[in-house]
Order: C-alpha cells, then sequence, then structure tokens
C-alpha cells in the first residue's frame, strides 16, 4: 500500500510540516513560512480529487488543474465558512482548517485504494520524458534570461526617477486638540541631505526658531513645541531651506479650537 | 492534418479519460522557451526606457512582445506538434504574458481596480472577518473570493497582499490555461485547435484579467467548471465531476457577480443547443441542471448580499441604455474612438491595427461558424461556443457609447472563450487544411499577429496606460507615485485610519490603502464631494458638502490644476463615462488656505492636507485674507 500511495503520503507529510511552521515560525519570517504555499494552492485539492477520481481514471493534467482548481473552490467556500466562526481567518484558523480538509481527504483516498490494482503507468496517464542536455541548456538559459527580465525590471522601477519632495506637519498634541503643544515634523525625501530652517509663529509672533535641521534623505525630524500661552488663534511653521533661506519651502497652520 | 485524439471513453465506473500522448519529445519547446525569455527581457527593458524616459521605449516594446508571441503562435498552429508540447508552450506563452503586467509594475499594485481590492484585502487582515465596508467599491467585500485566497496565502505564509496576490494570479493564470486548453480539447477532440484557441484567448484578453481584481479569479475558476460539464456531458453523473462543478460553481458566485451571470447564461446557451442530443441519446446528462443549480446560487447570493450587485450594476445599465436612446434619437453624438482625457488620440498606426484586428476576427468568424455547423453541429458544446461567439459584432457596436465602452471592453474576457474557438476551427479547418504551405502560413501567421497587436492595443489601454513613466495628472496607474503613496501612509501614521477623507480620484486611492482612510467618495456620500475642489469660493454650499458627508480631512493636489485628467475624470467614474474638458482652476485648489479654522496640517509640496473638522461640527467660519504661500 506504502508504494502505491505514495503521493498520498507526500501530501500528509507536507501538510503536517505545513502546519508546525504555522504555529512555530513568526509570521514575518517568510523564507521560514513560503513551505505553507502548497496548503492553500495545491494540497486540499489534491487531496480531494485524489478522493474522487482514483488513479488511472484521470490525466496528469486533468489531474493538475483539479488539483489547483478545487484547492482554490475550498479555500474560498472554506473563508466563508471561518467567517462565521469566532477564530475568522486567521493564520492559526486557515492551517486548521486546510490541514484538516487535507488530512480528511488523504484518509479517504488512502482507504478508496485499498485493494484496488494499479497498472503500471497507465496509473498517471502520461509518462512525462525528461530533456537532452542541449534542450535543458536552453530551457536553463531561458530561466536566466527570465530571472534577469525580473531583476531589470524591478531595480528600473525602484530607481525610477521622482522629484524630491519634504514634508512638514504639525498636529496638537493630547488628542483633545485644545492643549498647548503642538507637534511637528519635517521630512526629506529629497534624494540628497537637506539643511532646513523652521519658525514658528504664535497669532503672528514668533515663538520658536530652529535655526539648522540637517538631514539626510528619507531622514525624519520631529518635535513637541510647548507654547507659551494656551489661549491663541492661530499657529503656523514655516519651513526654509539653505538654498533659498528667504523663500517659505513649506508651510502649514493649526487653528485653535475651543 | 490535424492532430486528432481519441474520443473520452467510460473505462469503469469511476474513470474519465485518459488522453494519450501522440510524440514522446518537446519538440521546439527549449528554443520557443528562449524566445520567449529574449521577448520578456526586451519589454522589461522597454518599461525601464520608459521609466526613464528614454526614446525608442514603444519599438522596443512591441518587438519584444511580437518576439514572445509569434514564434509560439507559428508553432502551435503547425500540426506537427506534440499534445505535450502544445500544453508546454501554452503554460510559457500565458505565464510570459502574465509577466509582462507584473514587469510593468513589479514592486507593489498600481492599477484602480488592484487598489479597489487591495483595501478589501487588507480589512480582511485587519479585521479576520468579511464583510467589511469598502468606500471605494462598496460590492468588493460582498464578493470576497479572490482577497480570501489572498487572505490564506499571506496569513499562511507572511508574504505582503502584493505578493501573495501577484502569485495567485499567476496561479489563476495558470488554471485558465489548461482548464481552457482542457476544454477546447475536449469539445473539438483536436489538441491542434485548443491550442490555437486557447493561445488566442490568453494573448487577446487585456491585462485587465491579468490584474488583482476578482474577475481575474472567477474566469480561471468558470473555465474549470465548463470543462467539468463538459467532462460530466460525456461520461454520465459521476459524483466527482457533480462535486467539482458544485465547489467550482460555489466559488465563482462569490468570487464576481458578473462572471457567475455569465456561467449560468452560458450553461442555459448550453441546455438549448443540447435539447436535441438529450431527445435522442439514452442516458445523456446534459448542463440543465448545472444551469439551474448556478441559477439558483446567483439569487441566493444575491438575496444574501441585499441585492448589492443590481444596485451596483443598475446604473451603468441605465445610463447605457439612456445613452443609446439618444443617440438613435439624435440628441447626442456617438462616442469619439481612440480619444481619451487630456486630448490623447490613440496613434494612426495603433487605430488602424486595432480596427483590422476587430475586422479580422469579425471576417474569420463566418470561416470557423460554417465548419462548425458542417462538422461539428450535434455538438452542444460547440454550438454554445459559436452562440456566445456571435454576441461579439454587437459588443463592439457599445464602444461608440460613452457608458457602454467599459462593458464593451470587459465583455471581450466572456466572448472571447467562443471567438477563440470559431477562430480556431475556422483556421485549421479551412485556411490550413490544404497542406504545408509558406504562403498560408505566412498569411495565418500575418493576421494572427495584427489580431494579437489589436487586441493588445484595445485591451490594455492607450499607450501611457501600458507602459510606466513619469507622473501624470488623474492616470490611475501613472499617478501612483512616492509622494502620494508617503502622504497617504502619513495619514495612516498621524491622523490614525478611519477618518473621513475627501480627496481626488487618485489620491482615494491611496488613502483608502496605504492610509486606510474611510474615503468619501460619489459612491457613498451622500452629495457631490467634487464641488469641494472646483468650487473657486469656499461659501456656504461647501460648508453644507462637508457636513452632510461629515469629512474630517481634505487632501488636496494641486497638481490636478497642471493638465486635464488621462482617464477623463479627476474624481471617481461617472456611470455616464463622459470626459472632463476643463482643467481646475489653480485658485479653485488653494482657496483652504485663506478660511478661518481649516487648519492646514500637511504638506509636502504637491500634497496639502486640512483639518475641516471644524467646519463639519457647525463652527462658523470666514474667508481670512492671508494668502497662500504655496
Amino acid at each position: 500500500m506504502k508504494h502505491r500511495s505514495i503521493d498520498i503520503l507526500v501530501v500528509v507529510a507536507i501538510t503536517i510540516v505545513a502546519v508546525a511552521l504555522t504555529f512555530t515560525v513568526t509570521a514575518n519570517s517568510v523564507l521560514g513560512r513560503i513551505w505553507t504555499l502548497p496548503l492553500v494552492l495545491v494540497l486540499p485539492g489534491y487531496a480531494l480529487t485524489a478522493v474522487m477520481f482514483p488513479r488511472g481514471s484521470l490525466g496528469v493534467l486533468d489531474r493538475l488543474v483539479f488539483s489547483l482548481g478545487l484547492s482554490v473552490a475550498i479555500v474560498i467556500l472554506g473563508g466563508l465558512a471561518l467567517n462565521w466562526t469566532p477564530f475568522g481567518l486567521r493564520a492559526s484558523s486557515w492551517s486548521v482548517l486546510l490541514a484538516s480538509i487535507t488530512l480528511g481527504a488523504c484518509v479517504a483516498a488512502l482507504v478508496r485504494r485499498q485493494g484496488r490494482s494499479v497498472i503500471g503507468s497507465a496509473r498517471w496517464g502520461v509518462r512525462i520524458p525528461g530533456f537532452t542536455v542541449r534542450q535543458g541548456l536552453l530551457l536553463g538559459l531561458a530561466a536566466v534570461i527570465v530571472c534577469a527580465a525580473i531583476v531589470v525590471s524591478s531595480i528600473g522601477a525602484a530607481q525610477q526617477p521622482f522629484p524630491g519632495f519634504t514634508q512638514l506637519w504639525i498636529l496638537p498634541t493630547g488628542g483633545a486638540k485644545t492643549s498647548n503643544t503642538v507637534h511637528l515634523g519635517v521630512s526629506n525625501m529629497e534624494l540628497k541631505a537637506m539643511q532646513y530652517r523652521l519658525i514658528v509663529n504664535m497669532d503672528g509672533k514668533v515663538v520658536k526658531v530652529w535655526p539648522s535641521i540637517g538631514l539626510k534623505s528619507n531622514e525624519k525630524w520631529e518635535a513637541t513645541l510647548v507654547l507659551p500661552q494656551t489661549e491663541y488663534v492661530q499657529v503656523e511653521a514655516l519651513l526654509y531651506r539653505a538654498v533659498a533661506p528667504t523663500t517659505i519651502y513649506r508651510h502649514v497652520t493649526l487653528w485653535h479650537r475651543t | 492534418m490535424t492532430s486528432v485524439l481519441r474520443e473520452p471513453e467510460l473505462l469503469a465506473d469511476d474513470i474519465i479519460i485518459t488522453v494519450l500522448p501522440t510524440a514522446d519529445n518537446w519538440g521546439w519547446l527549449p528554443a520557443l522557451s528562449l524566445t520567449s525569455a529574449v521577448g520578456l527581457l526586451l519589454v522589461a527593458l522597454s518599461y525601464n526606457a520608459s521609466r526613464f524616459a528614454i526614446q525608442g521605449s514603444e519599438p522596443l516594446y512591441w518587438f519584444g512582445l511580437l518576439m514572445l508571441f509569434l514564434p509560439i503562435a507559428w508553432r502551435l498552429f503547425s500540426p506537427d506538434a506534440a499534445r505535450r508540447e502544445r500544453i508546454a508552450l501554452l503554460i510559457l506563452s500565458g505565464i510570459a504574458l502574465y509577466f509582462t503586467k507584473v514587469l510593468e509594475y513589479p514592486l507593489y499594485f498600481t492599477y484602480y481596480d488592484e487598489l479597489l481590492h487591495v483595501r478589501t484585502a487588507n480589512d480582511i487582515v485587519a479585521s479576520g472577518h468579511l464583510f467589511q465596508a469598502n468606500p471605494g467599491l462598496p460590492i468588493s467585500p460582498f464578493y470576497p473570493g479572490l482577497e480570501i485566497v489572498t487572505n490564506a496565502l499571506s496569513s499562511l505564509t507572511g508574504l505582503s497582499t502584493f505578493a501573495a496576490g501577484s502569485v495567485l494570479i499567476g496561479v489563476a493564470r495558470l488554471l485558465l490555461v489548461l482548464a481552457l486548453y482542457l476544454s477546447y480539447e475536449h469539445v473539438s477532440n483536436s489538441a491542434q485547435v485548443a491550442g490555437i484557441a486557447t493561445l488566442l484567448y490568453v494573448a487577446c484578453v487585456g491585462w485587465f484579467n491579468g490584474g488583482f481584481s476578482y474577475e481575474s479569479l472567477s474566469l480561471s475558476l468558470t473555465v474549470l467548471v465548463v470543462f467539468a460539464i463538459a467532462l460530466r456531458c460525456a461520461v454520465g453523473g459521476h459524483r466527482g465531476l457533480i462535486l467539482m462543478i458544485c465547489l467550482g460553481i460555489g466559488a465563482t458566485v462569490i468570487t464576481h457577480h458578473i462572471t457567475s451571470y455569465m456561467l449560468t447564461a452560458f450553461t442555459f446557451l448550453w441546455m438549448v443547443t443540447s435539447f436535441p442530443q438529450s431527445r435522442h441519446k439514452k442516458g445523456y446528462v446534459g448542463p440543465g441542471g448545472v444551469a439551474l443549480l448556478a441559477l439558483v446560487l446567483c439569487v441566493v447570493w444575491l438575496q444574501y448580499t441585499g441585492d448589492m450587485a443590481l444596485s451596483y450594476l443598475s446604473p451603468h445599465f441605465d445610463s447605457t441604455v439612456h445613452q443609446v436612446s439618444q443617440i438613435l434619437a439624435g440628441e447626442k453624438v456617438t462616442r469619439q474612438l481612440f480619444h481619451g482625457g487630456a486630448g490623447f488620440v490613440t496613434p494612426l498606426w495603433e487605430r488602424v491595427t486595432a480596427f483590422a484586428s476587430v475586422a479580422l476576427i469579425v471576417l474569420g468568424l463566418p470561416f470557423g461558424l460554417f465548419y462548425i455547423w458542417r462538422y461539428h453541429r450535434t455538438n452542444a458544446a460547440a454550438l454554445a461556443l459559436a452562440g456566445g461567439a456571435l454576441g461579439y459584432p454587437v459588443s463592439q457596436a457599445f464602444h461608440l457609447i460613452p457608458a457602454g465602452a467599459e462593458s464593451a471592453d470587459r465583455s471581450t474576457a466572456f466572448l472571447f472563450f467562443g471567438i477563440a474557438f470559431v477562430l480556431a476551427i475556422g483556421a485549421t479547418q479551412f485556411w490550413l487544411s490544404h497542406g504545408p504551405s509558406w504562403r498560408r502560413a505566412t498569411m495565418v501567421m500575418g493576421a494572427v499577429g495584427i489580431i494579437f497587436v489589436g487586441q493588445t492595443i484595445l485591451g490594455n489601454g492607450p499607450l501611457w496606460a501600458r507602459m510606466p513613466g513619469p507622473y501624470l495628472v488623474s492616470a490611475d496607474q501613472r499617478s501612483i507615485e512616492t509622494e502620494g503613496i508617503t502622504a497617504a501612509e502619513w495619514t495612516g501614521s498621524y491622523l490614525g485610519p478611519g477618518q473621513h477623507i475627501a480627496t481626488d480620484r487618485v489620491n482615494t486611492l491611496l488613502m483608502m490603502t496605504y492610509g486606510n482612510e474611510w474615503t468619501v467618495t460619489a459612491l457613498n456620500a451622500k452629495t457631490d464631494v467634487a464641488l469641494i475642489f472646483t468650487s473657486l469660493q469656499f461659501g456656504p454650499e461647501i460648508e453644507t458638502i462637508l457636513q452632510e458627508d461629515k469629512i474630517q480631512y481634505l487632501v488636496v493636489d494641486r497638481r490636478l490644476s497642471t493638465g486635464l485628467p488621462w482617464v477623463g475624470t479627476y474624481f471617481s467614474v461617472n456611470a455616464a463615462n463622459t470626459l472632463q474638458s476643463k482643467t481646475i482652476d489653480p485658485a479653485a485648489l488653494t482657496k483652504f488656505d485663506s478660511v478661518k479654522k481649516v487648519s492646514r496640517l500637511f504638506d509636502s509640496g504637491d500634497i496639502i492636507i486640512y483639518d475641516v473638522e471644524a467646519i463639519t461640527d457647525g463652527s462658523p467660519t470666514a474667508s481670512t485674507s492671508k494668502s497662500s504661500s504655496g
């Protein structure tokens, strides 16, 4: 039985490994968790196909199509079912659901295969031939070129030129928007290091000056400013660049809410 | 001569079909893999050239696409290729053409519909549950199949939504190619016809169906269901196939409304064409039961979702009917073809090729229809496919109606299921049936090349939409760039998610996905939000809009005043699909600076974020005399 059902045993093994990975490897470890991918896209469908269509009844291509399609359908309908449970659609609930379906179907397939004889290569309907060295080289070269295309495009997209910019913001602190402290921030997205000067006015009077804020590209500066008085109408922050010290570069205002 | 497979046969109680290979070699696959890979690399290089505004990107793009497509087409049209080689070539071309879409924007989703679905996917991740409200596409959470599978993938693997979605659509694409091939092969009993038809379908149905959109996934499931029905009709009531069909229809119904309706319509058409068979063939299991099942499931889901699909689709339908009646009454002129937003006119050669492509398809249909009638008229599935193809000329007429143009584009994915089959039958029976001839083969390849290029032009939009490049005003994917993305991320981080924000079309997408904000749009607003940004004065009318729709923040993109919108509108899509003809006045976008109690919280040069909650809360306001410093 073992030899005849090696495919099912492999499915069981991958399923168990996938479940173990879900519960032992953190979600941000993609390299560790990527091995759970077949549990979504292939295994449930393959196992169910094995139950419904015993070996020899389908060609490899038909089985592949049914495995992929059934897996997707099972996940969609399973997601709907999970939504109605208190667990919802989470990694753990997905893992348990898909593993249960897959392992249940594997058991059913193993039971169904018992006592059935399968004859030689006709089991799969198709015999997949290998490649000659020359064919292998051509395919290998094609794979390298596809990888090159992906790298070229990804680098091009990441390095696509865009006009640099600086963000300036002002927010009231404390949440109630009635506090006398404000939160200020500058973010340099100019693609080069920048020197800024920041002036804060309260009702037209300067209350704070940061004469030099140096930021490298993609660097951010933030500060909390306690205003000298709680009664004010408007706080204004003006940002200047060192290269154009008299021209307002960015400008934000905060109206006091009473 | 065509490669003929033996008839599917019932071997035992639970044995369906075993199609035997005709040869044991891979034929031209290795060499054509290389040409396809080089074609893909050329396309990737053309994208980079376009990104860096280097001349010559367009010829490189077309050369790459044709290098990818034509050699495979040539081989698939040949009667010599083995079944295995054909299948491998179809997988190769299907995946390679999908990659031409992925490589355009390989770092994140940028297409309009993709970002709408990203919001639904993000909501499921955040809440762990379905049916969370989506401000940009309210119907999307109620057809969550795509997002459910993406959630399963990203939850289990740790992949981002972009990576998980891209893998899923790639797998859906693979499933589509294989299911199409098997369906066509089953109906025609010819690997050659199946190969040609599948290639025509995959190559001619545009990028929209390769994007992260519910239709991309549902199409694959639908074709799989059709294949399962075809098998069931051939072998009788196999329990496994019945389960397969039920699961497939169920998944399709909760993935995409239109696709599930099209599947239902097709199965009913198939039921009609199979009447003669059901009357003369004892024990014949037709698609009637499946058609009824599909109808019932569609109705049940429609009821469960509170008729969301009807309220979503009916404005488009009403608008189309209204415009048709206006055109017939002479009150309205037809839509100017190949004229888009911002005054963009498709280049002459593209227009000619697109027209030639449609003409070749329309002219090719009678050949296929003739041979289907002659040799396959007892084949109910072939007749149903032929019937579906007849809708093509009608669908093309909808391009002349402003509100119908999008429907015409989107119907291609469904109609081409039949068109590709009819054209493949016509090509093999009429054009390629007289033995090897270089002249005929060249003519056929030329026609196929024109159809491919023309359908790419029609399906993937105008040149600016097909290629990445510098920022364009209101141009969907061409307007998604770092300044907008970081502004949206800033709102999510500093203002918190779920704020009621009003903004333009592109920043709506960014705010609802990268910022996770509740964007107020024409779809969910009580008032005309666009007026906030187009009115030159900040008056009581705008205050009323802000108050009625409880808008807390305005995101103003000053670049809107630098040009007309490339997609035709600055704000949400209107059902009438009319083009904006007037640029927004810069003063309309800077007026908020002079309004008392409107805080200017964020300034990144082009994008300004205003806090208008004081007005929404009902505080009295007045314009100040302070001028904008820009």
